[in-house]
């Protein structure tokens, strides 16, 4: 393909949460992140798009800023973009500044702040839809005058709701004004806002209905509670047929499969007890994956979740950390890179690193068929208190046991560290938006994408690794047990359980966790494979019922909740804090925890049901 | 025997693929290293048509990697930080105030 010539370089700045990513997809067709709270974007966005003359744009979406002194990581790049100060990398040719419609207090002082760089300059009024229906009047043209620049009203979210913005860049940009660097901006803002624009109410009615309930220190507590519940009650509750389908189709297909290569034997187990076996065991937890997601992006979308890091604010103070550390923690859920990622929006860097080391602990949407598995094969799916799913209640649980632990550590950082400021929350709270279906579909497709390509690439991989390992060298003759012990996988399994047997891990869950330090799933997949090529016929979940004691499987529960493997999440560590030593102490004290925890509920259970 | 055969030889493709794609994703970094330096012993004037051909093919896509340490990762990052944003993120200097708390 010939790549196109690039006639000009725009750079979409603005604060947070004011659209620019979702103009951003709007124009160049990409599909990045966008969520309803502040600090979604937090590196620099390339993409591309075509004007209605045909001309070439490249468009560079920019993590939200209030300030171009810049004060947290994230600041920093947008900074540098515009100042063009970005290693490798010149100034844009023209900035299209974003500002929200419905703030214009806000954001008119950033877009003066912006205008103050002296280079041409759009100003993308965004969210026009929403300032309508809140009957907020703009007179464009003043607002035009006023500034100096081009205005133009977008609706990131509908579609052609930026097709202005395209045909005003197409057209000739008017050159940069040249302003009085001195000024008061706020005192400008203000004459501007009263000039041009007229607003019944600060704020909308139905969010400050919302927020009496929603913020209320004792009722908003109580409402976080429930929904956080619900969720987990909804992946039990409602994954159940979908996964029961996924089984039999899955099973179906492997005997279907494996007796065309009867004539193949070894062939034949690679493809059965590997493939199908290892592979299918961790297919079936895609539902269950998907369900937790819809209610991640629905929320994540509201505009709830400011609102939630604003309450707990509290007590995420008396562990140490703030409020900020909310989302990134949040993030963390669905898996813990991006949050890593997300917390470039911490200004302190203390409170930043913190959140980095502790972010392991939040459950990851890997270790998800962990738990379901343990939990399927030695909880009875049984309600509780007539409503309750039994199944759900355990599952809340653990993901609790992530998030109390989270804060002890924190609390125990705060301990050790010498300096103990601390800062107040300072963080804007959008409005509330019901979020959009179509959305959740295209984000929860993405998931699935995701999910199906990480199964059909490294846990396929790990998994055939594991066969081979698992299967050669055979037995010798005369040999009296089954092949598997004499092989590789055997062998490094019995090391390995010298290490594992004090928490109650067989042989089996101990060459498992290797594998698992490249992916969480594998655990499961690897499980399901040795298990297969010992002999077992019947699924993973029977399997372990049958087989595994009560305090191990809670041992392994317990490892899960702390699960110090993810060489991924070590690496992101590794980039983001520029040190080996937070690589050593992140993986190091996870190990302990691990440790200790799974040591202790495996001796009290085993006391308990002795 | 030709079945014993094509089975060795298929597994053997199947677990050294998978060997090699697990490798990837272990270690992306090494894994380039040792990418770009056999496509460069490949790619010698003295080797024939063939082999230089499946050297430029090895050669790593730079433009295909995207960060997050692992390609496959977790990636609701799709491509997260390049090098050269990370390195400038290193040196921040610390400026405290931030906007009030808003509501709008
Ligand atoms: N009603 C309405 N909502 C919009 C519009 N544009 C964006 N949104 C919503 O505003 C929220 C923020 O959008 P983003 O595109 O993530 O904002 P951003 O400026 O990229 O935010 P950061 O990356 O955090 O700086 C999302 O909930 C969008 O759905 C619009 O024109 N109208
Ligand atoms: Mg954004």
């Amino acid at each position: 393909m010939i790549e196109s010539v690039v006639s000009l370089r725009l750079a979409l700045v603005g604060n947070p949460n004011c659209g620019k990513t979702a103009l951003f997809n709007q124009l160049t067709g990409g599909r990045q992140k966008v969520a309803n709270y502040a600090g979604v974007t937090v590196e620099r966005k390339e993409g591309r798009f075509s004007g209605p003359s045909g001309r070439t744009f490249q468009l560079i979406d920019l993590p939200g800023a209030y300030s171009l002194e810049a004060a947290s990581p994230d600041e920093v790049i947008t900074r540098d973009v515009c100042l063009g100060h970005f290693p490798g990398e010149t100034a844009p040719d023209a900035i299209v500044c974003v500002a929200d419609a419905t703030n214009l207090r806000l954001h008119l002082r950033f877009v003066l702040e912006v205008r103050r760089l002296g280079r041409p300059m759009v100003l993308a009024l965004n969210m026009m839809d929403a300032a309508r229906k809140r009957g907020i009047d703009i007179d464009v043209a003043k607002l035009e005058a006023a500034l100096g620049i081009p205005v133009v009203e977008t609706v990131a979210v509908r579609r052609g709701g930026a097709a202005a913005l395209a045909a005003r860049l197409d057209g000739e940009l008017p050159p940069a004004v040249l302003v009085d660097a001195s000024s008061d901006l706020h005192a400008e803002v203000r004459a501007m806002l009263a000039d041009a624009v007229s607003m019944p109410r600060r704020t909308a009615e139905i969010d400050d209905a919302l927020d009496r309930f929603v913020l209320h220190p004792l009722l908003g507590l109580g409402v976080l509670a429930v929904i956080m519940f619900l969720i987990f009650q909804a992946v039990f509750s409602w994954a159940e047929p979908l996964m029961e389908g996924i089984e039999a189709a899955v099973g179906m297909i492997g005997t279907w499969v494996g007796s065309g290569l009867a004539s193949m034997p070894m062939l034949q187990s690679l493809v059965v007890d590997g493939i199908f076996a290892g592979v299918g065991g961790v297919l079936v937890f895609l539902p269950q994956i998907l369900i937790l997601f819809l209610f991640i992006l629905a929320l994540e979308e509201s505009g709830y979740l400011p609102r939630a890091a604003f309450l707990l604010d509290r007590l995420m103070l008396k562990a140490g950390l703030t409020g900020r550390s909310f989302i990134p923690l949040l993030s963390s859920f669905a898996c813990a890179i991006p949050g890593i990622m997300a917390t470039r929006s911490i200004q302190d860097p203390r409170d930043r690193l913190t959140t980095i080391l502790i972010a392991p602990l939040m459950t990851c949407s890997a270790r998800l068929p962990v738990y379901a598995l343990l939990i399927a094969a030695f909880i009875p799916n049984q309600k509780v208190a007539g409503m309750f799913n039994l199944q759900g209640i355990v599952l809340f649980t653990l993901y609790v046991a992530g998030i109390v632990s989270a804060l002890a550590v924190a609390w125990v950082i705060k301990l050790i560290r010498r300096d103990k400021s601390e800062h107040a929350l300072l963080m804007e709270l959008p409005s509330y938006r019901i979020p959009h279906p179509r959305d959740i579909a295209i984000g929860l497709w993405e998931r699935a994408n995701i999910f199906l390509k990480r199964v059909g690439g490294i846990i396929l991989s790990l998994t055939i690794i594991l066969w081979f390992l698992s299967t050669f060298p055979g037995a010798p003759e005369g040999a009296t047990e089954p092949a598997i012990n004499y092989s590789f996988a055997g062998m490094l399994g019995r090391w390995l359980h010298v290490l594992f047997e004090p928490i109650g891990f067989n042989w089996q869950i101990s060459i498992a966790l290797v594998p698992g330090l490249a992916a969480r799933e594998v655990a499961v997949s690897s499980l399901a494979t040795v298990y297969a090529l010992s002999g077992h016929e019947e699924g993973l979940q029977a399997i372990v019922a049958a087989q595994w004691s009560m305090a191990t499987a809670f041992s392994l529960l317990a490892w899960y909740v702390f699960a110090p493997m993810c060489l991924s999440t070590l690496a992101t560590v590794r980039r983001e804090t520029n040190s080996w030593r937070q690589v050593w102490i992140m993986a190091g004290y996870l190990f302990a925890l691990a440790y200790i925890a799974s040591f202790l509920t495996y001796q009290i259970t085993r006391a308990f049901s002795a | 025997m030709s079945t014993q055969w094509l089975q060795t030889l298929l597994v053997a493709v199947i677990v050294s693929t998978s060997a090699v794609l697990a490798m990837r994703h272990v270690a992306p970094g090494p894994f380039r290293l040792c990418q770009s330096s056999i496509a460069r012993l490949l790619g010698q004037s003295r080797r024939s048509a063939v082999l230089r051909a499946f050297g430029r093919w090895l050669q790593p896509l730079e433009a295909r990697q995207g960060g997050c340490g692992s390609g496959l990762g977790c990636s609701s990052c799709g491509g997260c930080g390049t090098s050269s944003a990370t390195k400038a993120v290193e040196s921040i200097p610390l400026k405290v105030p931030s906007p009030p708390l808003q509501r709008h």
